[in-house]
This record gives C-alpha cells, sequence and structure tokens, in this order.
C-alpha cells in the first residue's frame, strides 16, 4: 500500500510517484524534485512580491516550481538563489512502518 | 548535557536534567520520598483536579500581569507569558501568549539555581531578574522574573514570567539596536540578579535596573507587573501545596512531565522516519548591507526521537542572529501547537525527547561579540519559521496527523518603532503592534486565516487605532486586509495586514525605525505546490498633499490619494517622517497551499468579489476567468487547460539533476 508522503507524492515500495495521476518519478532514496519537470521565474511572479530592484540587492532569488511529468500539478514550489541546487525537503526512510 | 561533533558542531539535549545541575548543596530541594510509588498511587482525579489548576494559576498570573502594566505590548499585545515549573525548572505549564516566551524559562530558572544557590543564596521571598540572551534569554528587552517557592524550608517549584519591556538600553531607542555594531552598542545584560529579597524588593538594584532605560516608568510597572504576576501565582501554588500536601503536589508535577513526555513519543511513533529540510533566506542583515544570507534545518525523526540540525546556516552577521536558548524556544512553537495541541504543555516533558545538533557563532547559535538585540524580530522569527516548514512537512507523512500541517504564518515581524515627542510633551516610543493582526498559513483542508493573529502567540492581539491616537501622535488613514497578500494554492493562505498613517499634533520629524524580512523577496513559503505569500512594504509619500485632502474632506486610501514622492524605506533602517509624510505599510501575509489551479473557481470568484485576489492573479494564477462577478466555467477551464499547457512548455525535465544549472 503507497503511503502519502505530500498532497501530491507518495511512495509505494521503493519509488516515490505522483499521489494523482500515479506517475513513476524515482527511487524514494533520492531526491523527487530533481526527476520532476522544473521551472524556475523571477519571484516577481508571486502575486504581490514587489520587484527586488527596488531594495538594489546584490543578488536576487529566483521562484521554482515543480510539476509532475505525468499530470503536470504543481507538486511543490520553493524560492532559491540561482546557484543553489533543489533542495531535498522530504526525505523518508523507506521501510519504516509507523502510522500505516 | 552537550556533546561538541568532529565539525564543530555541539549536541544539546532538549533539557538539562537535575543530575547535571551544579546547586549550592545547602539549598534544600523538594524531593519525592518515592518518585515512582507517588506518581503510580496519585488519584487520577486529584491529578486532574491540580493539573488543570496549575493551568488556570498561569491564566491568573498573565491576567495580573496585563492588568498592572501600562504598556501596550503587554496590555494589547500581549508580549509576554508565564510558566510554573518543578524545584529545578522544568516547566509544566506553559501559558497561552508568546510561546517561546515560556518554553525558554527552563533555562533561566537552572542559570539562576547555578549561579546564585552557590554565592547570594535562593530563599522564600526571592525573585530574580535575568535577560542574559547568552543564558536563554530571547533579546534583551524579554526580561525574565523568576520566583523560587518554598515549603517547609524546601525549594518545591517556581512561578516566572518573560515579558518584553519597552526600553531597557542600548543605542537605539526601544532597545533593538538595528545600527548595533558592536556588542556595547547593545543594551547590557542582566545575567541573574535578586530583583526582591525576603518579600521587598531591592532598591539598589532597582536603581541601577531602571537607569538603563529611557522610558524607567514604564520599566517600573512592567517589573511591578510581573511581580505581582509572581505574588498572585504563587500564592495560588501554596494553596494547592496546603489543601494537598507537597507530596500530592510534587508527585503532579512529575506526572505532567512524564506525561506530556509519553505521549509526545506516542505521537511521535504514527510518523514515519525521515528528515525534512528547509532553507530560509534573508535579505540584508544590518543597514548598509547588500547581500543575502542563509539558514537551513534539518529536521530528523527517528524512532520516538526529534533532532533539529542547523547544518548549513551562516556564521552569526550583523544584527540576525539569536542564542540557542532563543533557537531552542522558537523550536518549540510548531511543536506545540501543531503536534501536541491536545497534549499538557509541560515543555520540559516534550524536550527530553528532543537534541539540538548546531555549530555555535552561528545565526540561530550566537555567541559573544554576536549582535542579539533584535533577536525577538530576526534569529527567533526565522528559527519559528524554519521549524515551522520543517515540522508541517513531516506531518504531510502522517495519516494521522496530515492535516495538522500548516503553510507558513506570517514570516516576519514587520517592525515599527516611533520615537519623538509625543502630542503631550513628553518622550515618545511607540513600539507599533499593528502586525499582531497576524496571518495564518493554509491548511491540507481549509484557507488560511486572514489577519488571523499570530499563532505562536495565541492570545496577543492587537491594540486598537484609537488607543495609539490617543497615545501617540499619529492620525491613521486605514488598516485594512490587501489583495493578492495570501499565498496563492488549493487553499489559500490569510493575508496580512495594511496600513497607514500621519504625523498629527505633535513636533516632527518622528524617527521611524524599521526592521523585517521577507521584502525584497518572499519568505511566507506555500506548502505541498502552494505559493509563498506576498511581500512585506514600507512606502513613505514624502511631502504629500494629506493637508489639502483632508480640507478637502477627503479619506486617502491608496499613495496617489495623496500625492508627493514616493520612497521605498529601507527595510533594515532609520529614518525621519515630517508632518505631510505619510507612510504606507503592508504586513508579512501567509503561504497557500496545494496548486492554485485545484482551487475551486467559485472560492475564486468569492475571493475577488471580497478582495482578497485580483482578477488578473484569479487568471495568470488559478486560471479562473470571471464574467460580471461569475465564474465562467468553459472559459475557466479553457485557460486552466492553456496553463498546463504553459508549464510543460516552460518546464525542463530532471533527469535525476538540475536540469537548469546543467544547461
Amino acid at each position: 500500500m503507497a503511503r502519502r508522503v505530500s498532497e501530491y507524492l507518495e511512495i509505494d515500495g521503493r519509488r516515490m510517484r505522483c499521489a494523482r495521476c500515479g506517475e513513476d518519478i524515482c527511487d524514494a532514496g533520492e531526491n523527487y524534485k530533481l526527476w520532476v519537470l522544473q521551472d524556475r521565474a523571477p519571484v516577481t511572479e508571486v502575486p504581490g512580491v514587489v520587484d527586488p530592484a527596488l531594495y538594489g540587492l546584490a543578488e536576487t532569488l529566483e521562484l521554482r516550481r515543480y510539476y509532475c511529468p505525468g499530470c503536470v500539478v504543481q507538486i511543490e514550489t520553493e524560492v532559491a538563489l540561482p546557484h543553489e541546487a533543489p533542495l531535498w525537503d522530504i526525505e523518508i526512510e523507506v521501510g519504516n512502518d509507523a502510522g500505516d | 548535557m552537550s556533546t561538541t561533533m568532529p565539525d564543530a558542531a555541539v549536541v544539546y539535549h532538549g533539557v538539562k536534567g537535575r543530575d547535571e545541575l551544579n546547586i549550592a548543596e545547602d539549598l534544600a530541594l523538594f524531593e519525592l520520598a518515592d518518585p515512582e510509588a507517588a506518581v503510580r498511587d496519585l488519584d487520577p482525579i486529584t491529578y486532574e483536579v491540580i493539573r488543570h489548576r496549575i493551568q488556570r494559576i498561569d491564566e491568573e498570573q498573565a491576567n495580573a500581569i496585563a492588568r498592572v502594566s501600562g504598556s501596550q505590548v503587554v496590555t494589547a499585545a500581549q508580549d509576554f507569558n508565564v510558566v510554573v515549573a518543578d524545584e529545578v525548572g522544568n516547566v509544566v505549564a506553559v501559558g497561552t501568549y508568546v510561546l517561546w516566551h515560556g518554553v525558554i524559562l527552563d533555562m533561566l530558572i537552572k542559570a539562576v539555581l547555578e549561579m546564585r544557590s552557590h554565592d547570594v543564596g535562593i530563599y522564600d521571598g526571592d525573585m530574580f531578574l535575568v535577560n542574559d540572551p547568552f543564558l536563554g534569554a530571547g533579546h534583551y528587552n524579554d526580561v525574565a522574573i523568576l520566583c523560587p517557592i518554598f515549603d517547609n524550608g524546601r525549594l518545591i517549584s517556581w512561578t516566572g514570567s518573560m515579558l518584553h519591556q519597552l526600553d531597557v538600553g542600548g543605542n537605539a531607542f526601544g532597545s533593538l539596536c538595528t545600527g548595533a555594531t558592536d556588542p556595547f552598542d547593545e543594551p547590557r545584560p542582566f545575567r541573574p540578579v535578586k530583583i526582591a529579597e525576603k518579600g521587598r524588593v531591592r532598591p539598589d538594584i532597582l536603581d541601577i535596573w531602571l537607569s538603563h532605560s529611557r522610558l524607567p516608568e514604564y520599566l517600573a510597572l512592567d517589573l511591578r507587573a510581573q511581580i505581582a504576576g509572581n505574588i498572585v501565582a504563587g500564592r495560588r501554588i501554596k494553596e494547592v501545596i496546603s489543601e494537598y500536601g507537597s507530596e500530592t503536589y510534587g508527585a503532579v508535577l512529575k506526572k505532567m512531565i512524564d506525561e506530556a513526555d509519553v505521549r509526545f513519543r506516542e505521537r511521535l511513533r504514527t510518523i514515519p522516519d525521515g528528515k525534512w529540510r528547509h532553507i530560509e533566506h534573508v535579505d540584508k542583515a544590518a543597514i548598509g548591507d547588500d547581500r543575502i544570507h542563509t539558514l537551513q534545518l534539518t529536521l530528523i525523526k527517528r524512532g520516538d526521537r526529534l533532532t533539529f540540525d542547523t547544518t548549513g546556516t551562516d556564521p552569526q552577521v550583523g544584527i540576525l542572529n539569536c542564542s540557542h536558548g532563543g533557537f531552542r524556544a522558537a523550536t518549540m512553537f510548531p511543536i506545540l501547537q501543531y503536534l501536541c495541541f491536545d497534549l499538557p504543555w509541560a515543555s520540559s516533558g516534550i524536550l527530553r525527547n528532543i537534541d539540538y545538533r548546531s555549530e555555535p557563532a552561528t545565526i540561530v547559535h550566537a555567541e559573544p561579540p554576536g549582535l542579539v538585540s533584535c533577536a525577538g524580530a530576526t534569529g527567533i522569527y526565522l528559527s519559528m519559521n524554519l521549524a515551522q516548514q520543517c515540522v508541517s512537512k513531516m506531518l504531510l507523512s502522517s495519516d494521522e496527523l496530515r492535516n495538522e500541517a500548516v503553510a507558513m504564518n506570517m514570516a516576519s515581524w514587520t517592525l515599527m518603532m516611533l520615537s519623538g515627542q509625543s502630542q503631550y510633551g513628553a518622550p515618545m516610543l511607540a513600539f507599533m503592534m499593528d502586525p499582531m493582526a497576524g496571518a495564518v498559513g493554509a491548511r491540507p483542508y481549509k484557507d488560511g486565516v486572514d489577519t488571523g493573529g499570530i499563532i505562536h502567540s495565541p492570545q496577543s492581539s492587537q491594540p486598537e487605532v484609537e488607543v495609539y491616537e490617543q497615545q501617540y501622535p499619529l492620525l491613521y488613514l486605514y488598516r485594512r486586509e490587501e489583495p493578492d497578500m495570501g499565498g496563492a494554492g488549493r487553499w489559500r493562505g490569510g493575508t496580512g495586514l495594511g496600513m497607514a498613517y500621519v504625523p498629527h499634533d505633535a513636533p516632527v520629524p518622528i524617527t521611524i525605525q524599521t526592521l523585517a524580512h521577507g521584502v525584497a523577496f518572499p519568505n511566507n513559503q506555500g506548502l505541498a505546490g502552494g505559493y509563498p505569500g506576498g511581500t512585506i512594504h514600507y512606502q513613505m509619500q514624502r511631502g504629500s498633499r494629506i493637508a489639502e485632502v483632508f480640507a478637502e474632506g477627503r479619506i486617502p486610501t491608496s499613495p496617489a490619494d495623496v500625492g508627493g514622492t514616493e520612497e521605498a524605506l529601507d527595510f533594515k533602517g532609520i529614518s525621519a517622517q515630517e508632518a505631510s509624510d505619510v507612510l504606507f505599510v503592508r504586513t508579512s501575509s501567509s503561504g497557500g497551499y496545494g496548486d492554485p489551479l485545484d482551487r475551486e473557481p467559485e472560492r475564486v470568484a468569492v475571493d475577488v468579489l471580497d478582495g482578497y485576489v485580483t482578477a488578473e492573479t484569479a487568471g495568470r494564477i488559478y486560471g479562473v476567468v470571471l464574467d460580471n462577478g461569475q465564474v465562467d466555467l468553459a472559459a475557466t477551464e479553457k485557460t486552466r487547460a492553456g496553463l498546463l499547457e504553459e508549464r510543460r512548455r516552460r518546464a525542463r525535465k530532471g533527469e535525476g539533476s538540475w536540469a537548469w544549472h546543467d544547461a
């Protein structure tokens, strides 16, 4: 039986997959963000965000959106420095049956 | 107990046990004759009666404080908390005010025991004052007054409070020293001093304490409020002991801690083992800085134990820092609120199962000469953000607890500290508590709460406009909820507050000190595909036509209505406001939950009608098309299909890597 680990992610056996469409994503021991559809955009695409240029910082962050390769549902968003790798935010130890 | 790791990180256990404390032998501590038997034989009804009485003692203490203090920070915003603790400071009941203010007090009581039992001694009728962040306090304004309670010559319990006092010195009026570059620019820390002895306030210590403040009358009143609170709580605790006996009282305290410990571990076992991470970026570390700084947290859950690991966090820098004690207390906000909502808030029992791994001299583990006077609005706030995002992601993996997850709440205090002369000719310091309106993040089954308060301080409230206008030389143009500020998602994040005011009937300029993060980019993150909320904004309209607009009988509602020159205020800075300068402020909002394209179109239509979402965002983010306020279903379906196609077109498929980096 698959375990939901986020709104749109579940683990079945050792595989991470989309909880909506069942699309296989990656081994559960890997960062799912590296295996899905990756999108990057200026943070001003977020509603209600003022243009960072107003504040004259030496760097600026970007908005990242991660979509299921199957149904394109937006699995996660992230605001990160351009040089930063996608953060491995959910790392479940496969084999633990707590809560089942 | 702590262990130094090879990479210079240190692992601390959540609580320091009685055996680890260096307490003078001549201080007689209460001990249960047979602890196991005392708890085992405790009548369950008696236990519940006393347990609830202790919680009510917390509440009565808080009420006493709020009634005595003359500061709006306390009476309205309730920026304080109270606890009851056992004989060595293990907290058995945290009040429902600023949570980290309560959790933190165990470290300070233990510091009093270790530092003062050997020299000045700890006796019945004493009270101790301490505000040293490096001993466990948050920042210098957060002053703890701690009261030992004796029974037949033995120290059996403690009560106390921590309260944000308005000004305790330093180079900035209000003591959040955004311009500090040296520890001696900040207030001087008070390591534990005996402020009351044999039931009387010590005048010599009081003189020293008050001499540090620009507002000694407020400081004196707040001190008396805390002393009054301790007297009330101490009296009630002694009544319980008198009624039930010390053995029963001691057994109840032990059982409260044990019960929290056991039930917390049971709860953790419903969650799969794993790691959850969050990175918090901060825009600027000080006035004049133009860099972005990084904090990282990994929450590790294994079996029935949690570890908060801050590896990856930048070295301490500017005014962003908090001490380890502040960080530890900050992490307990989502633990108490999201994981322990139905458990006794005996925080010391819960902390038995938590470890902290951090490297000294980093932003969340500052050491001297690190600057910490702003910690309550910087390091501690950032720590709460890290912890709540990791805890929420962890909860999403639990079938039992999934619905307790919350996208990031209001993620920054929007500091406005005004100083100058009041309309009454007296020195004026206005610590504007308008942001207490707060914003609560979206959840897996419902929208967040618009201006829903400060979730880490459940009882706090926003002072009324009329009170501020009476106390300070200000005239408000409005307070309101702003559109497009709550993070978009299947469930929308709660929106924060918008406000505007102009100086009124007072000498100008007014000095305004600002301090916030989440201004140059959003840090109020969404969850599970939800968007972050909007950013904080301080906008000053210099040399506006406000007087003329009023003379014309109009009430302005936007910068355009008053004209003048637009200036985005430095969000870590100090500025001046003249009579015709109007300040417009947007405070922090909260994150959304889930994919916005999953949101029911009717909900979007209602949001547009209510002014929470603009029609532009309805179309661009939610893919909802409205026709005269009604959902155009066919057009919405077509728009959403187009947005999905746009996602496919824009995105790149990762093949085990960060596709953009490789490109």
